[in-house]
């Protein structure tokens, strides 16, 4: 438990000294998966948070048509197919890095935007049309850090160059639209297997009454 | 025995009240649109009042087919295009005489070349601010152009003190016309320096203006239209000479024109290529319309799938800068305030009473909107309900300025309607002009209303930072202390610690 506590406080090292703390992490243990996915976790939650309680002027959101499981899944969702798609590409490109340690990245990579967002929840309560910039400006610089902290993260852990790590980027890019494709079509099988099963069934139902009757 | 009789006779009144009050309801399945562009059940804002069958009217005969209505300031003016006739009647509809043909000032019948003159397929009318009714003649072919024209008519008595119509003026194709438009006006209006403003059928240069004295002025407010990027890459790549075998794309030509109490003429178009169904057009030819609602004012939410959209051929706008559009594809009239914020639906198609089955035409008449019906030949009064005078009554007051009166109207259809965001909107309104910002805050929020929430809001804080602002200087105060202090034990030690 301590030595979670002490991984856990490590992050603040990491985000703001990336290059050496992604290698910590890598070679000396300062780091762990769990960790990762707490702040994956964390941040699933706040999404949920935002679209509820953010201030009104910046809340578009319909009330009626919430789901905070749902918006849960599609705030981790992304990180995982990037997971994913990353750790299929880099292999290919002789990545270092293993599917754990991208997890790792990803995961610590989520605490400025975690912090940020944090911040404009609070700050949206109290702003008005006119400072709605500075709620913006507020995200993007989360936003921006964590793509820095990615980018550092993962040139670190695959040893990579600056050019190299962003061939496999793009190639990761297409490797999710690749895996998106996919689910699309298992999706829209799975569903066309249920409607026959369904009908199956239905049919047989109806011709056993007409039977039994 | 008595106590029996006691409970029928009440269930029998109670059934005859739920007779009647499901009878009333009609046009129950009204809706507007909220923020998220969801169409919310709204109360019915305008009930049937009458239908004329216009052939039924006593004193109407050799009745064809509607082409359009104008309300004048103390007439009706019912243009039976078929029938080539203006049927004039008050404003209860009672009939007063019908103009087809041309009589001279004193109740002659004009002659042209041996020939009765007489109305021809007329297909628009409007009175002139004074009282002089402007007829588009559009069936008739003059011997020089073979194009339409316009006939004014002015009211008169005869000797035995029946009105009667004769021709002031007759407006052929100006010689100085330019352009590739034909002068067959529709549709038209005068305003109040009694320029002419003619819509003509499939003119693309826009609305043709004449002068007083009947000569060509210019065209005026062409439409923008909407373009598809792929027609932009191919254009954009094709050769000169391409271009000119390419299909050329026309603004859209207008429809139906209206015209506001200060002069800006309002034109609808029913092309699924433009960008506005209905225009209001300044004196230099551009279009001011405002869009402050959920949607602009085009109607029904656009399909993004089948680019379904309604079909606007009819617009109307009265005193209080209030106009209502008419949809003939499914037969609704859309009324919209000055600021283009959607008030109400009303209407649907079908062949009961009060229903349509091709409307054509539509003007306010008072707080009532009529419209006409060209296969039905039936003109449809709508009355506002309580909901909807209450609405009405709102916007008209905030229209001049009186922002309490209208805060209280607003209240009052809050009543009827809770679903109407925009009556949460205008009580907030006046909560605001009374300086009850927390209040407004809390209405504004209730219509969804976020710029004019946070106009509220930034009143609210700043009271609020005033009032506490002891509060929040102390710990500004105390740091600054802090600093001054540690800064002044610093330099007393001479540097040192």
């Amino acid at each position: 438990m301590k030595q979670f506590w002490e991984k856990l406080i490590y992050s603040r090292y990491v985000i703001f000294h990336p290059f050496d703390g992604f290698y910590e992490i890598k070679f000396r243990d300062r780091g762990d998966a769990s960790i990762a996915t707490l702040f994956l976790l964390v941040n699933g939650l706040l999404a949920v948070v935002a679209t509820q309680y953010s201030g009104f002027v910046v809340n578009h959101a319909n009330p009626k048509h919430m789901n905070s499981l749902l918006i849960v899944f599609y705030s981790v969702l992304p990180y995982l197919i990037f997971v994913v798609g990353n750790y299929s590409t880099t292999t290919l490109f002789e990545g270092k890095g293993t599917m754990r340690e991208i997890y790792i990245v990803l995961g610590y990579a989520l605490v400025p935007v975690i912090a940020t967002q944090v911040m404009a929840i609070v700050l949206s309560q109290f702003i008005t049309a006119d400072e709605v910039p500075i709620y913006s400006l507020l995200l993007a610089a989360g936003g921006l850090w964590f793509v820095f902290l990615v980018f550092t993260g993962l040139n670190t852990i695959h040893d990579y160059g600056f050019l190299k790590n962003l061939v496999t980027l793009a190639v990761t890019g297409f490797a999710i639209g690749v895996i998106l494709f996919l689910i699309l079509l298992a999706y829209s099988l799975i569903q066309e297997l249920v409607a026959f099963v369904q009908l199956f069934t239905r049919e047989a139902l109806v011709r056993l009454e007409g039977w039994l009757l | 025995m008595n106590r029996t009789f006691l409970v029928r006779g009440t269930f029998f009144c109670l059934m005859v009240v739920l007779f009647l009050a499901s009878w009333t309801a009609q046009g129950a399945d009204s809706y507007t649109y909220n923020y998220w562009l969801e169409t919310v059940p709204s109360a019915p804002a305008y009930r049937l009042k009458d239908e004329i069958n216009v052939a039924g009217i006593p004193g109407v005969y050799n009745f064809g087919e509607l082409a359009d209505i104008h309300v004048g300031a103390h007439r009706v003016f019912i243009v039976d295009r078929i029938g080539s006739q203006v049927i004039v009647t008050d404003h209860d509809f009672e009939f007063i005489t019908r103009i087809t043909l041309f009589k001279n000032e004193d109740n002659r019948i004009m002659t042209e070349g041996g020939q009765q003159m007489r109305l021809t397929l007329p297909e628009g009318a409007f009175e002139a601010e004074n009282g002089d009714l402007y007829i588009a003649d559009s069936g008739y072919r003059d011997a020089k152009y073979g194009e339409a024209r316009i006939a004014i008519f002015s009211e008169a008595l005869d000797a035995r003190g029946n009105v009667f119509y004769y021709v002031q003026g007759i407006i052929e194709k100006p010689d100085n016309f330019v352009g590739r438009t034909q002068f067959i006006p529709s549709k038209l209006v005068v305003d109040s320096a009694y320029r002419i403003y003619g819509v003509v059928p499939g003119g693309s240069e826009g609305i043709v203006v004449l002068n007083a004295d009947g000569s060509f002025s210019h065209y005026f407010g062409t439409n923008r239209i909407r373009y598809s990027p792929i027609e932009y890459f191919w254009k954009s790549l094709a050769t000169e000479e391409q271009l000119a075998q390419m299909a050329l794309t026309f603004a859209p030509p207008f429809n139906n024109i209206d015209l506001d109490e200060n002069g800006f003429i309002y034109a609808t178009n029913s092309d699924p290529q433009s960008i506005d169904k209905v225009a209001r057009i300044n004196p230099s030819g551009e279009n001011i319309i405002r869009k402050e609602g959920y949607l602009p004012p085009y109607g029904d939410l656009r399909d993004p799938l089948t680019d379904e959209q309604s079909e606007i051929i009819a617009v109307t706008v009265n005193d209080y800068g209030m106009y209502a559009i008419l949809d003939a594809g499914k037969g609704r009239i859309f009324v919209y305030n000055f600021d283009g914020e959607l008030l109400f639906v009303l209407g649907n198609k079908g062949r009961a009473r009060g229903e349509f089955l091709s409307p054509n035409d539509l003007s306010w008449l008072g707080d009532d909107l009529i419209a006409s019906d060209k296969n039905k030949g039936t003109i449809a009064v709508y009355t506002p309900t309580q909901f909807g005078q209450a609405v009405i009554d709102a916007t008209k007051a905030y229209y001049v300025g009186d922002w309490d009166q209208a805060g209280e109207r607003w209240l009052l259809a809050l009543n009827y309607n809770a679903n109407y965001d925009m009556a949460y909107v205008g009580y907030g309104k006046m909560l605001y002009m009374q300086d009850q910002y927390e209040q407004a805050m809390q209405y504004f929020k209730l219509g969804n209303a976020r710029s004019h929430y946070s106009m509220a809001y930034n009143k609210y804080r700043a009271e609020f930072l005033s009032d506490h602002f002891a509060f929040f200087i102390t710990p500004v105060l105390l740091l600054l202390g802090l600093v001054v202090y540690s800064e002044y034990r610093y330099h007393k030690k001479g540097g040192e610690r």
